[in-house]
């Protein structure tokens, strides 16, 4: 049988399904076959019925009364049936003995329920994918073999959090089995999904990488170089990356220098001592940031200290200021930091001059400053840390929290209660002062435990911020902070002061909890709570809770509190018609709070 | 007590977050009471939902293969979370306490019982014969004849000024018609010719498809042609019930219905099956999700279709078929009228754990000759109506890769078949092959669909499943 003859006449069908069939009339192609299928028609019957379909269909005046359409189609099921069973099955290249197994230990055993949706996640974009991939790799799915060209490719999915957890969780968790796949797909001059590989590869299997690593880094794109020579830190490498310090493209130098540092090799850390003093200065003290090296330090903090010096004694003309501030910036970064006696000199020199410093544009001096003293925690670093805080107040916290551990409670008080208060741009001293402390009294507890009253267990997860005991704020802090409080306004702290008979801080706490104050509004469980500190009868307490329900303003729109549920529980059941008024004011769970207790009062 | 497993809890969920929801609630510990009854057979609690009363739900087991599961929950899916997640319950070994049945269970029991005593009474009761309404038979025969009159009145123009000159109103203009073909009780001459307009308008590659165009052409014309013929003689010799032997009338748009195929004797006994591999996809022509399962039928060793459709609009409230490993016995089997895999239908089923007789009894079904399955399969294929995509069951002396690329099975005479993945089918398979353990590509059992690509001229031969040493392989689902 003639099949290419039969696939030419196929194509000419096909071209006059597209065409029409009414241009078949007098086709060139048809006329020219037609004479084959008639010689090999006297042998084969298919082919003398195609023959003669074709000569029908191009000559219109043989069979006038059946359109073109229908012998297009006649010709067309008969090609079909002829073709359909000669279609071919046959390989084009030779079969070999062996073919590459990767060893996989992989099943097949999620349904299609299962495997479908995570297929659509890995393949499509949309929203919710994230959650659908995470949910299976917990689950265990990535272990199905039909997921596992799809987890490859995750690695570069446009969304790159996606992309990510791939690199981190799903591609590791195979094991080692999939390294060749990992290395067979490498592209070296791929973007970020390739980095991803790459990264996976190394941490999958480091050392023995060690060849393709060297090729990305010296053949690949560029983020694949910058991510090859991260892994370059063996002493085989040194000259390779000591070269690659001086490329042109400043990522690259980046990722060398970096490299350098991590090392930490005596040639390395030379070089990098030398580059300091080049134009990569920056590039070198960020390097030596994100691996300090305690060999350098020593040497920078010299440099530092002559830069200080000489800055502070001989001063610095205007046009060199910025290069100067650079310099100091960048030595500051390139130190390690470690408790040092040079350094700590350095730097109580730097901080007798922070004024004249600062202006020079060295704002990063404080940080590291306090930073270090903050580490040092003795007494004269406390002294050094209430010198930063002249200036900059936002330092307060650390010297305040370095204060407690030093002095007694009223040397505390006697030395931040007379604190200047300096306004700077978004807060002053004094506020600065009560934030730190209301953050040292207040805590935030989880209230699952305590909630589990019967019929409120359902509440889920809800945390508020309480203050301490009292007995514990009594023995830490020194009473005349209560007054000191009142005289700032400032409630919150004033309910966790508020002492047995303190009756100016009652009357403060009752104004308040009437409204009568204007400012920040305290939830009205800190009040009645600081009130039952004071003194103030239970019962007192529950006709004042009694007389502010109803303005859920005062609590917040909150009763989500155990102190306040316990005081409400103790209600007596005449209270019901006043909490039922107060109803509609709450909403979710404060409303099923109060549902609750109107239940439990009226039973 | 019930004996079930997870998996099959899990197939009697209508989808996958039917699943997840019920197992959520068991989670979540939403169950606040959970019973059995003294005699074992009933699972019964209350579960808290997002109303003011607990939902009282049940599964019934007093007819193990038929469960009944009930609840006082309005939803619509069947059956709903909180019967799955009782069941999920169960499963996990919660502690179920002995209670005496709900009187509501029990009455509904009850009147169950006695609507299967009626039922049975009917079933032996001579069945009187069915009435038929000959005048209204030969009225839809020849609605029907016109109907195929007016497809191929509107494919003629088409073909007459060729597939290049389709533009948006003339697919406007089509489906349009489509709607009209509605009124001549041809719903698969609807399909089909809705089939052409998703062709023509979906976004695949231009050659492509004109290619999937010309082969609809193809089966269009034979359609019409078959159809015709079929309901002239029909109307000739005054036959107006539809015929079993032929797959034109299902074509047509014929649904066959159990008791139809039953008193055509189209039904088998008691038999195994086990599922092979199974597909889930949505068919815009039909504007239905088909599930598709193919199952080896223990009995003849046939390779079985099960096919479930989902209209778009009722979706929401069907079971949504799913992969199977189980072995499922069933006391009947409905057959269709059919090719090579025909479809089968069965109302109830148990099923059992796979053991290792059942892949011998695969291994003993798989054809062994590659030759003798060429020629069956090319048979079937070059009828344009046919099933275009046979499936069967090969034996695999080895697999080997050539030095192109390709995958290539060989029976033991030697002889070539080269795996490929269908053009037109959404999920390809040989990118898996790679993956698969050497050790299991020799003298296993491969399940693979066969498709004609006119395209190329090739016999595309996809590999489904691959079956060795006592594990399916399933490379599709």
């Amino acid at each position: 049988m003639s099949i290419p003859l039969l696939q030419e006449l196929q194509q000419e069908v096909r071209r006059l399904y597209i065409a029409g069939s009414d241009l078949a009339t007098d086709d060139f192609r048809l006329k020219k076959m037609l004479p084959q299928f008639q010689q090999l028609g006297e042998r084969a019957p298919v082919f003398k019925k195609l023959g003669e379909g074709i000569a029908s269909l191009i000559d219109p005046a043989s069979d006038p009364q059946t359109g073109s359409e229908a012998k297009l189609q006649h010709i067309g099921a008969l090609l079909h049936a002829v073709l359909a069973t000669q279609g071919s099955v046959q390989p084009q290249g030779k079969p070999e003995e062996t073919r590459p197994d990767h060893r996989l230990t992989l099943t097949t055993t999620l349904t299609y329920r299962q495997l479908a949706p995570i297929q659509t996640a890995l393949t499509t974009t949309g929203s919710g994918r994230y959650e659908i991939v995470i949910e299976a790799y917990k689950q265990g799915h990535f272990q199905d073999l039909r997921l596992l060209p799809l987890a490859l490719n995750a690695l570069g999915d446009p969304y790159a959090e996606l992309a990510d957890y791939a690199a981190e969780h799903i591609l590791p968790a195979y094991g080692e089995q999939i390294v060749p796949l990992l290395q067979e797909q490498l592209d070296l001059q791929g973007g970020k999904s390739e980095v991803r590989r790459l990264n996976v590869l190394c941490q999958m299997c480091g050392s023995t990488m060690s060849g393709v690593i060297l090729e990305a880094a010296e053949q690949g794109s560029d983020d694949i170089r910058v991510a090859a020579i991260g892994y370059l830190v063996q002493p085989e490498h040194l000259s390779s990356v000591m070269a690659w310090t001086k490329d042109k493209k400043k990522a690259v130098r980046e990722a060398a220098y970096k490299a350098l540092a991590a090392g930490g090799l005596p040639e390395g850390l030379e070089h990098l001592h030398a580059s300091f003093k080049g134009k990569d200065q920056e590039i070198v003290a960020e390097a030596l940031y994100a691996h300090p090296s305690s060999e350098l330090s020593p040497r920078f903090i010299a440099m530092l200290k002559e830069e200080l010096t000489t800055a502070v004694e001989q001063g610095v003309l205007p046009n060199k200021k910025e290069a100067v501030a650079k310099r100091v910036v960048a030595l500051l970064r390139a130190i390690d930091g470690e408790l040092d006696n040079e350094l700590e000199q350095v730097y109580i020199y730097a901080i007798a001059h922070l004024k004249y410093l600062k202006s020079l544009g060295i704002h990063t001096l404080s940080g590291y400053a306090s930073e270090y003293f903050e580490k040092l925690g003795t007494l004269g670093a406390l002294d050094q840390l209430t010198h930063i805080t002249r200036h900059h107040s936002n330092f307060l916290p650390v010297a305040f929290q370095l204060a407690r551990k030093h002095l007694s409670p009223a040397e505390l008080f006697d030395r931040y209660a007379g604190i200047e208060n300096r306004k700077n741009k978004y807060t002053t001293s004094i506020d600065t002062l009560t934030y730190t402390i209301e953050n040292l009294v207040y805590v935030q507890s989880q209230l699952e435990a305590e909630l589990h009253l019967e019929g409120l267990e359902n509440l889920g997860l809800y945390s508020v911020r309480q203050p301490l005991p009292y007995a514990e704020i009594e023995a830490d802090w020194d009473p005349r902070w209560l007054d000191w409080f009142i005289d700032q306004g400032h409630i919150e702290l004033v309910c966790a002061f508020a002492s047995p008979g303190h009756a100016r801080a009652e009357q403060y706490m009752r104004d308040r909890l009437a409204g009568r104050h204007k400012g920040k509004t305290a939830p009205g469980a800190t009040i009645l709570r600081g009130l039952e500190n004071v003194g103030v009868s239970l019962s007192g307490r529950q006709q004042l809770l009694l007389d502010t329900i109803g303005q859920a303003r005062i609590y917040n729109s909150s009763l989500v509190s155990p102190y306040l549920i316990k005081l409400m529980l103790g209600l007596p059941a005449s209270a019901v018609s006043t909490l039922e008024a107060a109803l509609p004011y709450y909403h979710y769970t404060s409303h099923k709070v109060l549902e609750y207790i109107i239940k439990e009062l009226s039973q | 007590m019930i004996e079930i497993t997870a998996a099959y809890a899990d197939s009697l969920a209508p989808n996958s977050s039917a699943i997840k929801n019920g197992q959520a609630l068991v989670q979540k510990k939403k169950f606040v009471s959970l019973n059995h009854s003294p005699e074992g057979d009933l699972l019964f609690g209350e579960c808290s939902g997002s109303g003011k009363s607990n939902y009282l739900t049940s599964a019934d087991f007093v007819i193990p293969d038929k469960p009944v599961f009930r609840c006082s929950c309005p939803s619509r899916q069947f059956p709903c979370k909180h019967s799955l997640g009782l069941l999920y319950a169960y499963l996990q070994g919660q502690t179920f306490t002995e209670a005496p049945i709900p009187e509501d269970i029990a009455s509904k029991r009850e009147k169950a019982e006695k609507r299967e005593e009626k039922k049975q009474q009917e079933a032996t009761a001579p069945s009187k014969p069915k009435k038929v309404n000959i005048s209204a038979l030969k009225k839809k025969l020849n609605a029907q004849l016109e109907g195929l009159d007016l497809l191929e009145r509107l494919i003629q123009p088409l073909i007459r000024s060729g597939l290049g000159t389709i533009d948006s109103k003339t697919l406007k203009h089509m489906n349009s018609q489509i709607k009209e073909l509605g009124n001549y009780y041809l719903p698969g001459a609807q399909y089909e010719l809705r089939q052409l307009s998703v062709i023509l308008t979906s976004d695949a590659e231009q050659e492509l498809r004109y290619t999937l165009a010309v082969e609809q052409f193809t089966r269009l014309h034979a359609f019409i042609k078959r159809g015709r013929t079929h309901i002239q003689a029909k109307l000739d010799n005054e036959q107006f019930t539809p015929d079993p032997t032929s797959t034109i009338e299902e074509w047509l748009g014929h649904a066959w219905q159990l008791s139809d195929l039953a008193a055509h004797d189209l039904q088998s006994g008691a038999t195994e099956l086990i599922q092979l591999a199974f597909i889930s996809y949505d068919d815009p022509a039909r504007q239905e999700y088909v599930d598709t399962g193919y199952w080896l039928n223990y009995e003849n060793k046939e390779i079985h279709r099960t096919i479930q459709y989902r209209p778009y609009r009722a979706a929401r409230h069907l079971k949504e078929e799913d992969s199977f490993w189980e072995v499922v016995q069933v006391p009947a089997l409905y057959h269709y009228p059919g090719d090579l895999n025909h479809r089968v239908r069965y109302e109830q089923f148990t099923s059992r754990d796979v053991t290792e007789q059942d892949f011998a009894m695969i291994a003993s079904a798989s054809q062994r000759s590659y030759a003798d399955v060429l020629k069956t399969v090319k048979n079937q294929l070059k009828s344009p109506l046919a099933d275009p995509e046979p499936v069967v069951l090969l034996h695999v002396h080895e697999m080997l890769l050539t030095d192109q690329g390709e995958y290539v099975i060989t029976d033991e005479s030697g002889q070539q078949l080269k795996l490929s993945d269908i053009g037109a089918s959404p999920q390809g398979t040989l990118q898996y092959l790679p993956y698969v353990p050497q050790e299991l590509l020799h003298n296993s059992e491969l399940l693979v669909m066969f498709r004609y690509e006119s395209a190329t001229g090739t016999l595309a031969v996809q590999p489904l499943t691959l079956i060795h040493g006592g594990q399916q392989i399933r490379l599709l689902y």
